[in-house]
């Protein structure tokens, strides 16, 4: 491992010609006053407080607890719901296939509102459909007459 | 290297009595000075170096109580130094971006050497300052500390490998500078 690092140096045999040492420019005399300037701290700032084990390892445990105890708080159904949304929500539990259309909740307006149009011959297909004769019933009081006849027959 | 080791023990036998003061003491006369110097490569300006090591003793001095040997004191004060001469450069960065239509900002400080200091070294110094940060690290701590891969992989948080490699690329340019006037 040496004459791996010894080769890395001799790969710039330029570095080798050079004295080693610091060459930056220092104030004069700043190397002599800096270990009091230093030492200073040390009275200046308060003192350290050691950490206590029992608090340190105490902190993650509150914090998983508070988490906890947050989340099964969230999650938790109300009991405070009242009795017709509670029926509600349960009927969502018992839906089918079968009474599917019966159960739908979609609003007939908000599909037609939501459907836009942009063919020009949809358009002209569904003008032309509207202006066809709408067909006519029209029912007599007579009708009603033969409808009890019958009824009464059986 | 051996002379780290003593430090250390002597460090963690007056921790160990309550001694906070006189282990604050030895630490800052064994290493005040290797860690001025340190962070006066990575951050260039006297001043700015001053009030880093500044910052980094009062960090040393809050958490000494809390030292447990698991690494050697300079090693400790060295990742500490390392950690906020990199928080220093990255705020004064973003100070000059600000005040600066230009995004790319490279602060360039004036290389000033001592004297009787002579052309090769003050070019060396010059070379050295522009090195981007984390190579301008690994250089210091190689060439001038002397300190061995592992334990600089320690201080920065790298791969030996990537020490290595980082370190050829310095000295590469670093030669390159030099053999250019």
């Amino acid at each position: 491992m040496k004459e791996k690092d010894k080769n890395r140096e001799d790969e710039a045999p330029i570095l080798l010609q050079i004295k080693r040492g610091r060459k930056l420019k220092v104030p004069e005399g700043y190397f002599d006053q800096l270990p009091s300037q230093l030492l200073e701290i040390s009275e200046c700032t308060s003192k350290p407080k050691k950490n206590n084990k029992i608090v340190q390892f105490l902190y993650p445990l509150v914090a998983v607890a508070a988490l906890l105890i947050l989340g099964f708080l969230l999650l938790k159904p109300s009991a405070n719901l009242s009795p017709d949304i509670a029926l509600f929500n349960a009927s969502f539990n018992n839906l089918t296939a079968d009474g599917f259309s019966d159960n739908l909740l979609i609003d007939e307006v908000v599909l037609t509102d939501g459907i836009v149009f942009d063919d020009a011959e949809v358009l002209c297909f569904l003008n032309e459909e509207m202006q066809k004769p709408q067909l006519q019933i029209e029912v007599i009081s007579s009708d009603f007459d033969e409808y009890f006849e019958l009824e009464e027959e059986y | 290297m051996k002379k780290n080791r003593v430090i250390t023990k002597k460090v963690l036998g007056l921790l160990s009595n309550s001694e906070l003061k006189l282990a604050f003491e030895l630490i800052v006369s064994e290493y005040s000075e290797k860690m001025y110097w340190h962070i006066r490569y990575i951050v260039s300006s006297h001043d700015d170096a001053n009030d880093v090591l500044q910052n980094v003793f009062i960090k040393v001095w809050k958490n000494l109580s809390n030292f447990k040997g698991d690494a050697k004191v300079y090693t400790w004060l060295y990742r500490i130094a390392t950690n906020e001469s990199l928080t220093f450069i990255a705020k004064r960065k973003r100070r000059i971006q600000m005040h600066s239509e230009n995004s790319e900002v490279k602060v360039v400080t004036q290389v000033e050497v001592s004297m009787g200091c002579s052309e090769i070294e003050k070019r060396l110094e010059e070379a050295i300052s522009y090195l981007p940060d984390k190579q301008k690290i690994v250089f210091q701590l190689k060439y001038f500390e002397a300190l061995k891969y592992d334990e600089i992989a320690e201080i920065t948080d790298t791969s030996v490998g990537a020490l290595k490699a980082s370190y050829h690329i310095a000295v590469k340019k670093i030669e390159k500078y030099l053999k250019s006037n």
